[in-house]
């Protein structure tokens, strides 16, 4: 089982239409694919169509009285299934904190789904906390979108440094581009510069495209609704680059 | 899982818009197109699918679906061709479920029909989709339709499955798809049961008892004897020898009641029969049990065995030509044929003889005696001749048993079953570690010879050698503790009261 968290410390760079998207892919080429909703504002949830309530809340399955297994929900699209966002996730940190190795237990939680799935999916919020560090403990690649600004490479930088720094197996930084604009000249520089000066990011970039917004009035991913359209390709061609990357 | 069914059946087409009313206003329903696709189902020639209540099939050119019998599905992908072995299915979950129910069984294609099928989509308030509503229509006129709920989404399957209570002409199914396809097919799992249970009566002439058992273990063979040339897989042989091997020893066992010589005449051809399946199976066994052998190496690398299990196939190749030419021989089909029509015989000229409880009661008791007698005779440092004696002596025993199970007394017959499978598993492990342990030296003189034997591997085959006798030294020192209690006065006790007077 690969574990891939959609991860940045800012927060409306398209982590969750990446999540959406990639593991919609991911199921569409056959892999048992789930995606686990950890913000609590739900947005892969809602966009999944599925209602945004774990019984027991954030709780429940940090202190293992539920298991994930009982959580999870099919969604619309063959091999893919989600564990749903609850608003209680909001005090995942505190619930984390009390448990015996904090850092450690997102990573345990998942264990168990080894034998179900083949990709996992963590679509987190946007922060640093207990619960980030967690995230860096139990994925194998991290997937971090930015917007073309100095700024979002800044913060880059300060996470590749966090994860160099990290005791233990350290996830695969795989950063990308994303919400592009094309017409703007800082965003077409940056991303040329960037993609060839720095190691971890991906030469692939997501535009900003009025049809990865409609996910919401559609309420299904680009790559079902729009499989033809170019960011449904986009996604396409990034899905591929981060397996060519991982290999 | 819910207390109502979620499959049904029913005369006719299912109607679509029936059905969509029969969901509102809780669920609406999304009818997906109808299309005609062909239906396969796979499972082994002994049916260990089906008995295990599970169902394998793929639609038109569609991945491997594995239905559990708790509605969970497993997709995968499907192998190049059919019969398949479990391990020439693409690696996956999918094949970790199927191989230790299948193994080494392969996969044979069963049935594959022809159905106008429709997929249609159930969504709740929230317009999410929480089942799926599966249409078949058979050429035959009857029509099924599954309630499969999502994951997460299982009351509302149930609630679902409620409503379709409600639509006229739908009723709750008692078979699955695969059953129904199973009317279909050219084999099917009811003729396997009925072909291992031959029905006995206490009062049955001995004489007709025998021969309806002999004929039973004939159509063993006839079955097993095209998988046997197909190589489809192992197991075509090893019922086929189990067959041989059971027709043996009833004749050696109980054939003196068949009339004319028949016993005498046939036993040197059954024989010739065993003889001629005996080397193909030991290098089968061999060759099954070479990974787990080498897995067990200490000193040596398993990969310095890889010559030896070339030679092991090169040989099997050679000796299955063997084994297939006596099987399409005219001596193998003539013999059979005799045999069937001369048991048809004894069973057609019916009366005579003694009722076969008398017969039984009288053979197994004479068995349990000699085996009582050679087992009293073994000690820890028994030669291995007397060992083997025994270990024959066990098997005609549980052959007996076995074969006269319907007139035996339920009770003491499972005790002595019991006792008896514990004390031939040791027996077992000490004729194999010393039949293994010689032939394993033989082969490997007979690789030297043909400059087959690297210096590497003929250590490895050293050392595998050293284990299989370490095996059997374990298996001896066992072996004491082990006939303790099947001479004990109980199994006496129990063979008293095996069949009644």
């Amino acid at each position: 089982m690969k574990v891939y968290a959609t991860y940045n410390i800012k927060g409306g760079v398209g982590k969750t239409s990446a999540a959406v998207n990639l593991a919609h892919l991911a199921a569409r080429s056959g892999y048992n694919a789930l995606l686990w909703d950890l913000d609590p504002q739900g947005a892969a949830t809602y966009l999944f169509r599925v209602r945004p309530k774990v019984k027991g809340g954030s709780r429940a399955l940090v202190e293992g009285t539920r298991s994930l297994d009982d959580a999870i929900k099919a969604t619309d699209f063959d091999g893919l299934d989600l564990l749903p966002a609850d608003f209680r996730y909001r005090n995942m940190d505190l619930q984390l904190d009390d448990m015996k190795r904090p850092t450690r237990r997102i990573h345990q939680l998942l264990r168990p789904l080894d034998d179900e799935y083949d990709v996992v999916f963590l679509d987190c919020p946007p922060s640093i906390s207990l619960l980030s560090e967690n995230v860096l403990h139990a994925v194998d690649t991290l997937l971090v979108p930015m917007i073309p600004a100095t700024l979002s490479v800044r913060t880059f930088d300060q996470l590749s440094d966090f994860v160099n720094d990290f005791d233990g197996r350290r996830p695969r930084v795989c950063a990308f581009f994303s919400m592009v604009d094309r017409r703007k000249r800082l965003h077409r520089d940056l991303v040329e510069r960037l993609s060839a000066e720095r190691p971890g990011i991906l030469s692939t970039a997501i535009p900003a495209l009025s049809i990865i917004e409609q996910m919401a009035e559609q309420r299904a991913p680009v790559t079902a609704f729009a499989p033809h359209s170019t960011a449904a390709k986009c996604y396409e061609a990034l899905w591929r680059e981060v397996n060519r990357v991982i290999g | 899982m819910g207390t109502f069914s979620r499959a049904f059946t029913k005369q006719g087409a299912v109607e679509i818009e029936a059905v969509a009313a029969a969901l509102q206003p809780k669920f609406a329903l999304t009818a997906g197109p109808e299309k005609a696709v062909s239906h396969t189902w796979l499972d082994t020639f002994d049916w260990r699918l089906h008995a295990a209540g599970i169902s394998l099939e793929y639609l038109d050119d569609g991945p491997l679906i594995m239905q559990l019998p708790d509605g969970s599905r497993l997709q995968g992908p499907r192998a190049k061709k059919w019969p398949a072995l479990v391990h020439d299915l693409p690696a996956g979950r999918l094949r970790d479920a199927l191989a230790p129910i299948v193994m080494p069984r392969a996969l044979l294609s069963v049935v594959t029909v022809q159905r106008a099928v429709r997929d249609s989509r159930v969504l709740n308030a929230d317009e999410k989709t929480v089942a799926r509503l599966l249409t078949e229509s058979a050429d035959d006129g009857t029509s099924r339709l599954q309630v499969q709920p999502l994951r997460g989404y299982e009351v509302d399957g149930d609630r679902i499955a409620r409503l379709m209570h409600r639509v006229d002409g739908l009723t709750a199914s008692t078979t699955t798809p695969y059953d129904d396809a199973l009317t279909f097919a050219a084999r099917n799992p009811s003729d396997h049961e009925q072909n291992v249970t031959a029905p006995l009566r206490p009062e049955t002439p001995a004489p007709v008892a025998i021969a309806n058992m002999l004929a039973q273990f004939a159509a063993a063979i006839d079955r097993n004897v095209a998988g046997t040339i197909a190589a489809i897989d192992t197991e075509f042989l090893h019922d086929l020898r189990v067959a041989v091997r059971r027709t043996r020893s009833i004749l050696k066992l109980a054939g003196d009641v068949l009339p004319a010589n028949l016993a005498e005449r046939f036993q040197p051809e059954f024989k010739w029969l065993g003889d001629l399946t005996t080397p193909v199976r030991d290098l089968d066994v061999y060759l099954l049990e070479l990974h787990n052998m080498a897995a067990r190496l200490a000193s040596a690398d398993p990969r310095e065995l890889d010559p030896f299990r070339s030679f092991l196939i090169q040989h099997r190749a050679a000796e299955r030509r063997r084994l297939v030419r006596g099987l399409r021989s005219r001596r193998f089909k003539q013999m059979m044929s005799d045999w069937r029509a001369a048991l048809a015989q004894v069973a057609a000229d019916g009366d005579g003889g003694p009722a076969v409880s008398a017969l039984a009661r009288q053979r197994i008791e004479r068995a349990f005696r000699n085996v009582v007698r050679r087992g009293k005779g073994i000690a820890a440092d028994s030669p291995s001749e007397q060992v083997h004696e025994l270990r024959k002596r066990c098997k005609e025993l549980r052959y007996l048993l076995e074969v006269f199970r319907p007139v035996c007394a339920d009770t003491p017959h499972r005790a002595l079953i019991k006792q008896l499978k514990a004390l031939q598993d040791t027996l077992g492990d000490f004729q194999d570690g010393e039949v293994q342990r010689e032939a394993v030296r033989e082969f490997a003189a007979a690789m030297m010879e043909q400059g087959a034997a690297p210096p590497e591997t003929v250590l490895a085959m050293g050392e595998l050698a050293a284990q299989l006798d370490a095996h059997q030294l374990n298996a001896r020192a066992a072996l004491v503790g082990r006939l303790r209690p099947f001479l004990a006065g109980q199994n006496r006790a129990r063979m008293k009261a095996l069949v009644r007077r």
